[in-house]
Order: C-alpha cells, then sequence, then structure tokens
C-alpha cells in the first residue's frame, strides 16, 4: 500500500497557476497553459506573458523584442515549435514556531516539463524528483510517506484538440477540474475537495471547452493508479463550467463524486461529494477577488453520513507591477465530531522580481478543530523561492 | 436654446442632438476575441466629443488605446498603421440621433462613418442616451476589422478574431 500520510501535504509543493490574471483579462486559462483548465506549464505564449505582464520592472518594458528570449526554456534556448520543455523548481523553508523542529528547509518541487504539439494531437509529460513530500504523486520506490525521495509523475496525458482548438479531448493522468486553480494548494477547499494540482491528479479521460463566454471540462475518474491496492483509488467524475459575465467578471459551478472501496482517510468505502461555486472578479486592473465555496457529503455504509463544507475568498492586490500582495479568509467543517469549524487567514506576497521568478511568502494562522481534541491555533510561515525553468 | 428643446420634447417626444459640446471626460472601448478563450479589453480615456452643426464626431488616438499589455498596444498600433492612420472617428449625422426628454432615459440605433486604417465605412450602432442638465450617451457597435483592411496577427498560437466591438460614453451639454 503506497498510499501517503495526508500530513506531507503541507510540505509538497506549489502551483504555478494564476486565477488572478483575471486582472489582465485572462479569464481563459487555455492560451497560457498546456493544460486547457489551468495551471502547470506554460504555452511558448503564456511564457511570453510571465514576462511581458506578471514579471516586475522598474522600466517599461522594451517592447521591440517581440518574444522575450528569457521566456525560452531555460532562459536562453530556443526549442522547436513542437516542442515545449519546461520545469519547476522551488525551495524554501517552513518555520512553526515551535520547541522542536521550529525550522523546516523544503525541496518543494523539482520537476520537468515537456509537451509534444503534432498537428492536433497534444502530448505532456510532467515528471520528477519528490523529495518527502511526493504524496499519492510518488511512484517508486514504494513507501507510506517515509520516502526521502520519490520519483514522481504528477500528470501523463494524450489529447487532441478540435473547433479551433476550443475543444480538447484527452486521457491520462489529468488535473481534476473542479473549482478555482489557486496556487494555495494546502487551502481548505484544494485539500478537503482532494482537487489540487500537485498531488490530486487522476487517471482518466475528459473533455474541455473554452470559448470567450463559457469554459469547462467534464472528467471521468479511473483512479489514481499510483496509490495501491485498486480499493483505495476514486471513481467518479469531477467537472466545472465557469461563465464570462464580463471581461472582468466569472462565476463557475464545480461537481464532484468519487467512490473508493477504501477512503485514504478512514479505510472504508466512501462516496465522496464536492459541489460548489465559484467566483472571479476584478473590480479594476490592482486587484482581484477570487471565492470558491463547497458542499461536502461523506457517504459510508459503515459509517454516519457526514455533511461539511470549505470556503475561501482572497483578495489580490498587485502594488506594482509584480509585486502581489494576497490576503485570504478560509473555513471548513469536515462533520466528523469537531468542535466547531477550522478557520484560516493568509496573508501572503509574491514578487516576480526577476524572469520566470518568483519570491514568496505565507502566513497561514489557523484554528484547528479535530475531532476528539480541543480546537487550536497553529500558525505556519512559508518562504520559498521558485524557479520556472 | 435646451429649455426650448425640452419644451419642445414634451409636444414631439424627441428632436436631434445639436449645438453640443463636450461635458467632461469621455471613454472608449473596445472588446476583440482570439482562440481559445482569450478576450482582448482595450480603454482610451482620451476621447474627443465635437458637434459642427450636421454631426456629432467621437474622435480617439490610438496611441491612447491601453490594452493592459505594452506588447500587445505595440501590435495593434502596428497592425492598424497607426503611424500613417493615428485616428479613429465615428461621425454620426446629428438629425440621426434623438434626444430624450429631460430626466428621461432613450435607446435607439443609427447610422454613421466610421473611420479606421485609412478607410471610411457606414457603421450601425445601438446608443442609450439619459439627459438631464446635460445628456450622458453611451453606445457600441460590431465592427470587422477586415472590412477596414487591417490584418490581424497570430503572437505564439494566439491569434485574433476580425470581429470586435467598439464602445464609447460621453457627456455632452448645449
Amino acid at each position: 500500500m503506497r498510499f501517503i500520510l495526508l500530513v506531507t501535504v503541507l510540505l509538497a509543493p506549489a502551483a504555478w497557476a494564476f486565477p488572478w490574471m483575471v486582472k489582465h483579462n485572462y479569464g481563459s486559462c487555455a492560451v497560457c497553459h498546456v493544460d486547457p483548465s489551468g495551471s502547470g506549464q506554460l504555452t511558448p505564449y503564456g511564457r511570453a506573458q510571465a514576462d511581458v505582464i506578471v514579471r516586475w520592472r522598474t522600466q517599461p518594458r522594451n517592447d521591440e523584442e517581440e518574444v522575450p528570449k528569457s521566456a525560452n526554456f531555460l532562459w536562453f534556448l530556443e526549442l522547436p515549435e513542437f516542442l515545449n520543455l519546461s520545469g519547476n523548481a522551488r525551495g524554501g523553508a517552513l518555520i512553526r514556531p515551535s520547541p522542536t523542529t521550529p525550522v523546516i528547509p523544503l525541496i518543494m518541487a523539482a520537476d520537468l516539463y515537456a509537451t509534444v504539439n503534432i498537428g492536433p494531437v497534444v502530448g505532456h509529460v510532467t515528471t520528477g524528483v519528490g523529495v518527502k513530500n511526493a504524496g499519492p504523486a510518488g511512484i517508486l520506490p514504494q513507501c507510506s510517506g517515509q520516502c526521502n525521495a520519490q520519483w514522481t509523475a504528477r500528470e501523463f496525458w494524450v489529447g487532441a484538440k478540435f473547433a479551433e482548438e476550443a475543444v480538447m479531448v484527452r486521457a491520462g493522468r489529468i488535473n481534476l477540474p473542479f473549482g478555482l486553480r489557486n496556487n494555495e494548494h494546502t487551502s481548505f477547499v484544494r485539500q478537503t475537495t482532494r482537487t489540487d494540482v500537485n498531488t490530486s491528479q487522476s487517471v482518466g479521460a475528459s473533455v474541455s471547452y473554452n470559448s470567450d463566454v463559457v469554459r469547462g471540462e467534464v472528467m471521468g475518474l479511473l483512479g489514481n493508479f499510483q496509490l495501491g491496492p485498486d480499493i483505495y483509488r476514486e471513481r467518479g467524475y469531477s467537472a466545472f463550467a465557469e461563465y464570462s459575465l464580463s471581461h472582468n467578471a466569472y462565476i463557475g459551478l464545480s461537481s464532484l463524486i468519487a467512490h473508493a472501496g477504501a477512503d485514504p482517510e478512514t479505510t472504508k468505502a466512501t462516496t465522496r461529494h464536492a459541489h460548489g461555486m465559484f467566483a472571479r472578479l476584478a473590480p479594476t486592473q490592482k486587484f482581484a477577488i477570487l471565492a470558491e465555496a463547497d458542499f461536502l457529503l461523506w457517504q459510508s455504509p459503515q459509517l454516519l453520513d457526514r455533511i461539511g463544507f470549505a470556503a475561501m475568498a482572497q483578495g489580490d492586490f498587485e502594488i506594482m507591477n509584480g509585486l502581489h500582495l494576497m490576503l485570504m479568509l478560509e473555513g471548513q467543517h469536515k462533520g466528523a465530531g469537531q468542535m466547531g469549524p477550522e478557520l484560516g487567514a493568509w496573508v501572503s506576497g509574491a514578487w516576480y522580481f526577476l524572469p520566470h521568478v518568483e519570491l514568496r511568502f505565507d502566513h497561514i494562522l489557523r484554528r484547528r478543530s479535530i475531532a476528539g481534541v480541543n480546537p487550536f491555533f497553529e500558525y505556519n510561515f512559508v518562504i520559498q523561492l521558485h524557479f520556472f525553468l | 436654446m435646451f429649455r426650448t428643446v425640452l419644451m419642445g420634447s414634451l409636444l414631439t417626444a424627441s428632436l436631434a442632438f445639436a449645438g453640443w459640446t463636450q461635458d467632461g471626460d469621455a471613454e472608449a472601448t473596445f472588446d476583440a476575441k482570439a482562440n481559445v478563450g482569450l478576450k482582448i479589453h482595450g480603454e482610451c480615456k482620451k476621447v474627443k466629443v465635437a458637434d459642427d452643426g450636421k454631426a456629432l464626431t467621437v474622435t480617439l488616438a490610438i496611441a491612447d488605446i491601453d490594452t493592459d499589455n505594452s506588447l500587445r498596444n505595440k501590435h495593434m498600433s502596428e497592425d492598424m498603421h497607426a503611424d500613417k492612420f493615428p485616428n479613429i472617428v465615428l461621425t454620426v449625422p446629428l438629425d440621426k440621433l434623438k434626444v430624450p426628454d429631460a430626466g428621461k432615459s432613450l435607446e435607439g440605433e443609427a447610422t454613421g462613418t466610421f473611420s479606421i486604417h485609412g478607410q471610411t465605412k457606414d457603421v450601425t450602432f445601438k446608443y442609450k442616451a439619459t439627459c438631464s442638465a446635460s445628456c450622458e450617451v453611451e453606445g457600441s457597435a460590431p465592427i470587422n476589422l477586415g472590412d477596414f483592411g487591417v490584418k490581424v496577427r497570430s503572437y505564439l498560437g494566439a491569434t485574433v478574431k476580425p470581429d470586435i466591438t467598439v464602445g464609447a460614453k460621453f457627456k455632452v451639454k448645449k
């Protein structure tokens, strides 16, 4: 059995997904990301915009340079049009006031991305090394959260684009289409719905659609085959659809129902539901609001049904180009006999001080509420340096 | 004069615009689409509105349009050959426009001429006018850039579609 202790998720690598790009009128993710529903590897267009829009500058950009040199793989290497290579290296430290190991060094991501485009056919692989944190993305060696290093494979899929690239059909190991693809992968909405883009991928098949008015994806889940035995694999569906109210306002619905013979948390047969709404609004070019609220239900023949929720709202203020200050409030309840909901507040900053380089910090204060334990407060400070090769 | 118009409008419901001057700031927008759901929104905060007694003219400079992306602004300027044709102009004969009664709004459709990229063509647009001490006018029209000889470009896989919507919002007063 290779399922990984859930406590390791705090150490999992962060994502590369910017739903706040709605501030810059990027409502659809597909133009900038290989994954048509967003996050992960950038397309050549996305790599260029990372330099043109996302990067911090003190002087206006020299727009005579059509395609920024720094948008190339490893900042300099021009690749043939059919091949897209990139990487994701992220390291930092988790600082948690405690008498034992108050500072935990982290190698959060060491991934390589490869995408091959041949006409309408796309093949994509994300693979790398996970250090004590690969979670359900780990392949070898097999262990139960005790490995020092594991070979990981988060995504591998083959797809085809149709209808002027508006429709994409994919099969393989794919991110679950659900809710916001926010960077805060340890947020309650991502962890409790198990839809983060770091370790929650599943094997399955999906159809996505992207137009200027509507975007969405429906995926049939066959389970995470990097977990075993088969009884732990969740099967069902996950889907979202988002409607554009205007060029700077979007509202969406998500739904997921999945069944496993043994839930990784309870080891009981469980059918898991998550159904919710999310929104992205940009009242100004400097400020974006991201919000999500999900209703949760766990059904098991061996246990009482549980209902719960997970919700978050985040304000992202772009102080100046490439310098972001974020405030996020979140809450969740798993309906498992906790004394009140779990609550959290995040104060975060992200500074894209060089092309494809990010320095980020997160102050995370949470009221934890676990069944059988008195509620307590927990504080973590995470600082990380991210190179997007 | 304005009072006369107002009084007259009580009887005739609406009259044409005439003798108007711009009142405060005006703005113009455009919305374009590209493949895979990409949307492009441009804004111009420097818009001039003038009335020469025969027509109402809305003028803006391409250099003043901002798409929130400096490289895209440059592409737009190049595609529209702004060095040769720096302005975008909408001209509407005054007798094609209706003025609502004071305190009321009126929605209508009119045809004017739209000049861009050195070419001028008739464009039918929808507008809404709300009048009190001044009249606030908001209008929009679909246009096809190809009809004006503008060749849209592809940039790293993103291809802009030629059908766009242009809009303007301004206040005028007597």
